[in-house]
């Protein structure tokens, strides 16, 4: 019993690193996925055809060759081209999944974005409404409603999606418990491990309800 | 002068010529309401007139402002800042209602008064009760665009357009959607409106209201405007015979 108290100190260690990649990855991911939105639904073929280049390759290959591919990439790219900087793995990794989270943030809001009804535009229009005021007061808080089980689903997705940054390395929850096992010969510290995701998940769960219930006084 | 003057118009989508050279012009204080079979270009000339849709040539002048004019066969629009600020000289309401369903039925109405003309949130709150009341509404004033009927939220709609004190309130078939019950109520606040001499140009399929309240009606036809005349004339002795066999078929129902 005491070994298993003594794992969730030890392994607590690692919250810190997944926490940390989880929330900073949503806190920079929900604004870019919305920014490149606007770029998948742009007139200008160009951007869009660019901007469908990059989330062919980002949704079309592993998070986990992403995240290695940017650590040893741009490091190499750094030497290789003489510059006196060398990418932190946590900032790397980072990264990567920000880059990742965005491509799958901009597809949901570009799909709650496409189901708002044109005559959602056509009303805010007559009415004199600028473009920014018709994004900012009439698209955006319909789309996040709209968008909400699915940005909630990838959320989810991404709590446990932080355990591939351990191919780094990186002292996460994961490594931290791949560590003990290996050590004490034992898989206990795969359950901690395992009921560390579940506790974080069921708190995200729970606020992602609390949000939806918010948005539930109007309907579409 | 003219509040509205709309010379030579034409809109095509694709190969259908929807509009074809339309002209049409609206005074102050007049109720034009705008009648035809379905598919003759009635709601794209309203929604060219309202730069919803981009007329290929013509021109329009609003209220004095040239917001589109023919030059060399095209037609050129004003910028979109000029054009979005002309275009506050027009209301709309749209068959559908179009209403804001995050924002209450007091947020609907004060919305562009508070965004576009930078009134005081209390002011325009204050405005907004008033056309509220004014529709028959006040009691409905917290209430969202779902918790409403099709007759409420277009009046809802109504209120919204009169807001930005438009010199013209344009209705594209605003009882289309409705269930027949729910007409009236819609109806009798457009009367109360042509009562106080509000412009106003409407697209309808309602044919007693167009009688009863307009002082000009147009009969459109397969993109051209076939007739125009006072009520009376046009639709009880109309010269056309196109017009005969449309009125027919409406009492033959």
């Amino acid at each position: 019993m005491d070994y298993f108290l003594g794992l969730f100190a030890e392994l607590g260690k690692g919250m810190g690193i997944t926490l940390s990649l989880f929330a900073l990855t949503l806190l920079f991911s929900i604004p870019l996925g919305f920014f490149g939105s606007q770029l998948s639904i742009s007139k200008y073929k160009p951007v869009k055809f660019i901007y469908n280049i990059y989330l062919v390759v980002m949704r079309g290959t592993p998070l986990i060759l992403q995240v290695l591919f940017l650590y040893y990439g741009l490091n190499l790219f750094f030497q290789a081209v003489g510059v006196d900087f060398r990418m932190e793995k946590f900032q790397s990794a980072l990264l990567s999944f920000v880059l990742n989270y965005t491509a799958y943030f901009s597809e949901i809001f570009r799909g709650g974005i496409q189901s708002i009804n044109r005559g959602q535009y056509e009303a805010a229009s007559v009415l004199g409404l600028t473009k920014g005021m018709t994004t900012r007061k009439i698209v955006i808080p319909q789309v996040f409603k709209i968008v909400m089980p699915s940005l909630g689903n990838e959320v989810i997705n991404l709590v446990k999606d932080t355990a591939l940054v351990s191919i780094l390395a990186l002292g996460d929850l994961l490594k931290l418990a791949y560590a003990a096992v290996t050590r004490d010969a034992t898989i206990v510290p795969f359950i901690v491990a395992a009921i560390f995701y579940l506790a974080i998940n069921a708190i995200v769960t729970v606020v992602l309800k609390k949000i939806e219930k918010r948005m539930d006084y109007y309907r579409i | 002068m003219d509040m509205l003057d709309v010379r030579h118009l034409y809109k095509s989508f694709g190969d259908n010529e929807v509009l074809k050279d339309i002209n049409l012009t609206v005074q102050k204080g007049e109720v034009t309401a705008i009648i035809g079979p379905s598919g003759s270009g009635k709601s794209t000339l309203l929604r060219c007139i309202n730069c919803l849709e981009r007329a290929e040539k013509g021109t329009i002048v609003l209220d004095g402002i040239t917001i589109a004019e023919e030059k060399n066969g095209v037609t050129e629009y004003l910028k979109e800042d000029e054009l979005r600020t002309a275009r506050l000289h027009l209301g709309m309401v749209f068959q559908n209602f179009n209403l804001f369903p995050h924002l209450n039925v007091v947020q609907n109405v004060s919305l562009a008064p508070i965004g576009v003309d930078k009134k005081d949130e209390k002011q325009a709150e204050q405005e907004a009760l008033a056309l509220l009341d004014k529709v028959g509404l006040s009691d409905k004033a917290k209430a969202y665009p779902f918790e409403l009927s099709g007759g409420q939220a277009q009046r809802v709609a109504i209120a919204r357009a009169l807001a930005m004190d438009p010199d013209i309130l344009c209705f594209d078939e605003p009882t289309s959607a409705l269930d027949p019950e729910l007409t009236g109520e819609v109806l009798e606040v457009i009367k109360g409106l042509a009562k106080e001499h509000m412009t106003m140009l409407i697209v309808t399929h309602e044919m007693g209201f167009a009688k009863e309240v307009a002082t000009s009606v147009v009969f459109m036809d397969n993109g051209i405007i076939l007739e125009r005349g006072n009520p009376e004339q046009l639709l009880v002795n109309p010269k056309e015979e196109r017009i005969k066999a449309f009125l027919n078929k409406l009492l033959s129902v």
